[in-house]
């Protein structure tokens, strides 16, 4: 499994790390390099000082050297070397040749060809150790002033040689490099500790970082995996979530909202649909024991059948809407898009409900015009008036007038069913459509079960028409649907996709 | 033993009357639970029998009330309601009994008889006095093993005086008790219950076993 951490730290200190190597490397290089420098330019400078102190007069070159002035080319320790050859031929050198009381033969290494500036080598010293040789070719001074320009001791040799009666003169100057060497590998053994120490130090303190930087992400995961079917009502993320948590901390908290709005309504759902069953098994179970038990009673036993066919039937009702609330729900129902009259059509609901609408004295009025029409699926649309009309007949106040009408604007074609409900709030205007919502928390009467109304909303779904609901002031009820208006189509056939919950 | 079921299902309500009535009970119905509390604080009931989804009033607030207004009647709540918390909620609030939809008859008479033998202080259903025996789970009166043959009517008087441990019940008590409270009752049938009965479980050689004390009623003596 793949850690965000680890590999944030193995980016980080991968990359800051490799960046303070190089670093170091740069660094050690350069500071190498200056040290090899100012060692080279001290070499240089006793070339020149011994440059300086070769003079020519009246013909013979010679060295004005004083061991106490220079005591490093003449002390037994830690000694310096330096040669001068004037035309090929050696003029002089250092007493640090002799060692070990007798003068040493060897001559430092010398290059046949003449250059103005000087020159830098490593060698091997006469008493074997490593050293640093500088050279330097010059045209020893002229003491005498009126020949010859003084203070040129280090014109170049080869313009030099080319005048005639000029010498050319080169001075080797050596030195251990040695000390050199070993400050070096000191530096370097410095800044390898110093990198050590840097890049321990960066791990620490990337660790650290990380642990503190990801810590809401640490608690966002623990808070997820706290999460089940029984803790759906928490929220994660705490009050203020890090910006770059915050989209995921929103989209967790609204899958979360889903997740329980979804899992409340099926536990309600399944609650209701229980709740409704068990009444009516109740009423059959009661009336089947006391039936059998006293059968001798053959008016009460007629009346216990009638109402088990009374119960059998709202059981029935249940589950019809219940399947087609299903199959609903699963995007089974197929829909056939035909002009439907309308004005027939709610003729032929509210003759469904003809019967009842007498008991209570309720008026109808069809105002839909005759030859008004819906592209619809004429079963659903069926389905709906009847819900729609069977309600008001229901839950009007009896001697009202219960009507439909049709309304027309550019923009859609509306139906509306208006009653005058017994009881009914505003605010029962956004759950009226529910499944299994009943004013009546009581849920009396056996006729309705609550799901009228749900079908109603999934069917016109189902059939792209936009369903409202508005009680005025008088407490008239009025349920509108409207559809969009369009060029008429063709008779088609179309499974309907299920809304998202 | 009257009982006062207090239920919105018609046909549930139907069937109920109808069982319970043969079982014994005198039995008064109510629709909705304002009718049913106002039934409750009227009359004298040894049991109600109460639904929780009412129209008009919550069975719950019509239990709630009751309490409020000291009425010790025990309360069987009948409910499709079956969550432990409505049952808690329900017994929280001073009811007896907690059955749950759909239920079998014979546990609701069982439940309802056991909450009468609770309102007279009775915890065997096998109840004696003298040489008779009523046992009021089989509804049978009996003397030496032998049955004796009881109208409902005499059987609901005999065993209501037995249960009232020695208590004198008045006529009207007794009227109230054994008879729905819509029905019209002459005063003389009481008398003409108590007679028959007297006939049936009296035996020559033995003091009477229903007692009259002039002026306030009837009583068995429990010895």
């Amino acid at each position: 499994m793949t850690s965000i951490r680890f590999r944030l730290n193995a980016y980080l200190v991968g990359g800051i790390g490799l960046l303070i190597v190089a670093a170091g490397i740069t660094l050690e290089i350069k500071i190498t390099g200056w040290l090899e420098r100012e060692f080279d330019r001290a070499l240089e400078a006793k070339a020149r000082a011994l440059v300086t102190l070769t003079k020519e007069e009246e013909g013979e070159v010679e060295l004005d050297f004083a061991d106490e002035f220079m005591p490093e080319f003449s002390s037994e320790e830690d000694s310096q070397y330096f040669e001068i050859w004037l035309d090929g031929a050696l003029l002089e050198r250092s007493d640090s040749f002799e060692i070990d009381g007798s003068r040493s033969e060897a001559t430092l290494p010398r290059e046949p060809d003449l250059a103005s500036v000087a020159r830098f080598s490593d060698t091997r010293l006469p008493d074997g150790r490593s050293g640093r040789l500088a050279r330097v070719d010059f045209v020893p001074q002229i003491v005498d002033e009126g020949s010859h320009p003084a203070g040129e001791p280090t014109r170049d040799p080869t313009e030099a040689r080319a005048t005639a009666g000029l010498h050319s003169a080169t001075v080797l100057v050596a030195r251990e490099r040695e000390t050199l060497e070993a400050d070096i590998r000191r530096l370097r053994s410095s800044l390898v500790l110093f990198l050590g120490l840097l890049l321990g130090t960066l791990v620490g303190l990337v660790a650290l970082a990380l642990k503190i930087g990801l810590r809401p992400l640490h608690s966002l995961a623990h808070q997820v995996q706290g999460l089940d079917a029984g803790s759906l009502d928490r929220r994660v993320g705490g009050g203020a979530p890090p910006r770059e948590l915050a989209p995921v901390v929103e989209q967790i908290n609204q899958l979360l909202s889903r997740l329980e709005s979804s899992f409340n309504r099926e536990r309600r759902l399944t609650s209701d649909i229980a709740h409704e069953l068990k009444t009516p098994i109740a009423e059959l179970r009661s009336l089947g024991e006391v039936g059998a038990r006293w059968p001798e009673d053959p008016e009460m036993t007629r009346k216990f059948f009638e109402d088990a066919r009374g119960i059998a039937l709202q059981m029935e009702r249940i589950v019809v809407h219940l399947l087609a609330l299903a199959r609903f729900d699963e995007g089974q129902e197929v829909i056939e898009l035909v002009q439907v009259p309308i004005a027939a059509e709610c003729d032929e609901a509210w003759q469904r409900c003809t019967a009842q609408a007498k008991e209570r004295s309720l008026g109808f009025r069809n105002l839909v015009p005759d030859d008004a029409s819906l592209d619809t699926d004429p079963d659903k649309l069926r389905m709906i008036l009847s819900n729609l009309l069977s309600n008001a007949v229901e839950y009007s106040r009896p001697g009202t007038l219960v009507s439909c009408e049709l309304t027309r604007s550019d923009r859609a074609t509306t139906l509306s069913v208006s009653s005058s409900p017994t009881d009914l709030d505003p605010q029962d205007l956004k759950v009226m459509f529910d499944r299994f919502w009943r004013k009546d928390a009581a849920r009396s009467g056996g006729r309705n079960v609550g799901l009228g109304l749900a079908i109603v909303r999934a069917f016109a779904d189902l059939l792209d028409l936009t369903l409202e609901a508005c009680l005025d002031a008088d407490g008239l009820l009025r349920i509108s649907l409207s559809q969009v208006t369009a060029v008429p189509r063709p008779s088609t056939k179309r499974v309907a996709q299920k809304q998202p919950a | 033993m009257k009982v006062l079921v207090i239920e919105d299902s018609t046909r549930l309500l139907r069937s109920l009357e109808r069982g319970l009535k043969k079982m014994g009970f005198a039995v008064d119905t109510a629709q909705d639970g304002e009718l049913g509390l106002s039934l409750a604080e009227t009359f004298d009931y040894d049991v109600i029998v109460l639904d929780l989804m009412l129209p008009k009033l919550p069975g719950l607030e019509v239990l709630r009330r009751l309490r409020a207004a000291k009425r010790g009647v025990h309360v069987l709540i009948l409910s499709a309601k079956d969550r432990v918390d409505d049952r808690k909620e329900g017994l929280q609030l001073g009811a007896d009994d907690y059955l749950v939809k759909p239920f079998s008859f014979d546990e609701l008479c069982a439940r309802l008889k056991a909450l009468v033998r609770r309102a007279f202080e009775s915890k065997t259903p096998v109840l004696e006095v003298g040489s008779i025996e009523l046992d009021t789970v089989r509804q049978r009166v009996s003397r030496a093993g032998e049955a004796i043959n009881l109208t409902p009517n005499e059987y609901a008087l005999f065993e209501y005086l037995v249960l009232s441990g020695g208590r004198v019940s008045s006529q009207s008590q007794l009227q109230e008790h054994l008879h729905p409270s819509d029905t019209e009752v002459s005063s003389n049938v009481i008398e003409v219950l108590v007679s028959g009965l007297r006939k049936k479980i009296h035996t020559e050689g033995e003091p009477p076993i229903v007692r009259t004390r002039r002026g306030f009623g009837y009583y068995v003596d429990p010895q």
